[in-house]
């Protein structure tokens, strides 16, 4: 990173978004692996516990590794 | 004529030659290599997963996993998704060169990265602790120790990963319009948390719960 930050920049508006999109996936992550958890003890369906899998991954990987820029192109944030 | 001369000027006053990309296309087809060497990792994974759900069941039954202690596998997936979470803070403040939330933000990654690498190795495999499961205890030993073994390797590789971007951070090479080597790192280790994420419920959840005899 360049010695020549923009304090004003890093706390527009416009980032807090950016890290509070983040902060939001994170939470939804975190929940779905506290229902993942009780799911796998109490109603052990490896299907449901599939699908949920696939919902963290879909999460995981269109917003914290940003697939779309591999079409979009850019910086997704 | 040379290229160079059928160069255009580009943002920096500088004659760009046609014939070699810009930074920007750089970026994109370095983009594109890293998603292709995560895609081929997949299958690496997979051939892990379809040992598991092969060799961990019964004809009568179905899916078998070894009884394993669950809490510790529980706290230390949120340990690693808390990583992920501070590996996107670090890049989101690299693209805004907000250097004080990048460092904490790359720290607190590498942090929770070392306790769940610890974690795994103390807690799970009970390397000078209680011993659950050997890599020598059947089918169940095998692959349990082969899925989270090769997972292990990746979060050390991501751990060096995330310390040479670090430093490299802290040296001033990223900036807003380049921050490449942060991106590059943040695909890697949410690739690590991705497998995780499939990683959890076969190892830990799915399938009916047995004990493994130590031997």
């Amino acid at each position: 990173m360049s010695d020549h930050s923009h304090p004003e920049k890093a706390g527009s508006a416009i980032d807090r978004n950016v890290y509070r999109k983040g902060f939001n996936t994170f939470l939804v992550l975190a929940v779905l692996t506290v229902v993942e958890y009780f799911v796998g003890l109490w109603f052990p369906s490896a299907v449901l516990l599939i699908l949920l899998a696939i919902a963290k991954a879909a999460l995981v990987l269109n917003i914290f590794m940003g697939i779309t820029k591999l079409w979009r192109g850019g910086d997704h944030h | 004529m040379s290229a160079v001369a059928h160069g255009h000027d580009d943002h920096h006053g500088e004659l760009h030659n046609p014939m070699e990309p810009t930074r920007q296309e750089q970026i994109v087809m370095n983009r594109f290599g890293l998603w292709l060497f995560c895609f081929s990792e997949v299958f690496l994974f997979a051939a892990l997963l379809a040992a598991r759900f092969y060799l961990w069941r019964d004809p009568d039954v179905g899916a078998l996993r070894p009884d394993l202690p669950q809490a510790p596998a529980l706290i230390f997936t949120c340990v690693l998704l808390v990583s992920s979470f501070f590996m996107n803070r670090a890049e989101v403040a690299a693209a805004n060169e907000d250097r004080a939330t990048f460092n904490f933000s790359m720290a607190s990654t590498f942090v929770m990265g070392l306790i769940f690498l610890v974690g795994v190795i103390v807690l799970e495999w009970g390397v000078g602790g209680e011993t659950h499961i050997l890599p020598t205890s059947g089918a169940f030993g095998a692959v349990f120790f082969a899925m989270t073994g090769m997972h292990a390797i990746h979060v050390i590789t991501g751990l060096i990963f995330v310390a040479i971007v670090w430093r490299n951070g802290n040296l001033g090479n990223y900036s807003r319009e380049d921050h490449w080597g942060v991106e590059a790192c943040a695909i890697y280790w949410h690739f690590v948390d991705l497998v995780w994420i499939f990683f959890y419920p076969a190892i830990y959840l799915i399938g009916l719960a047995v004990h493994i005899p130590i031997h």
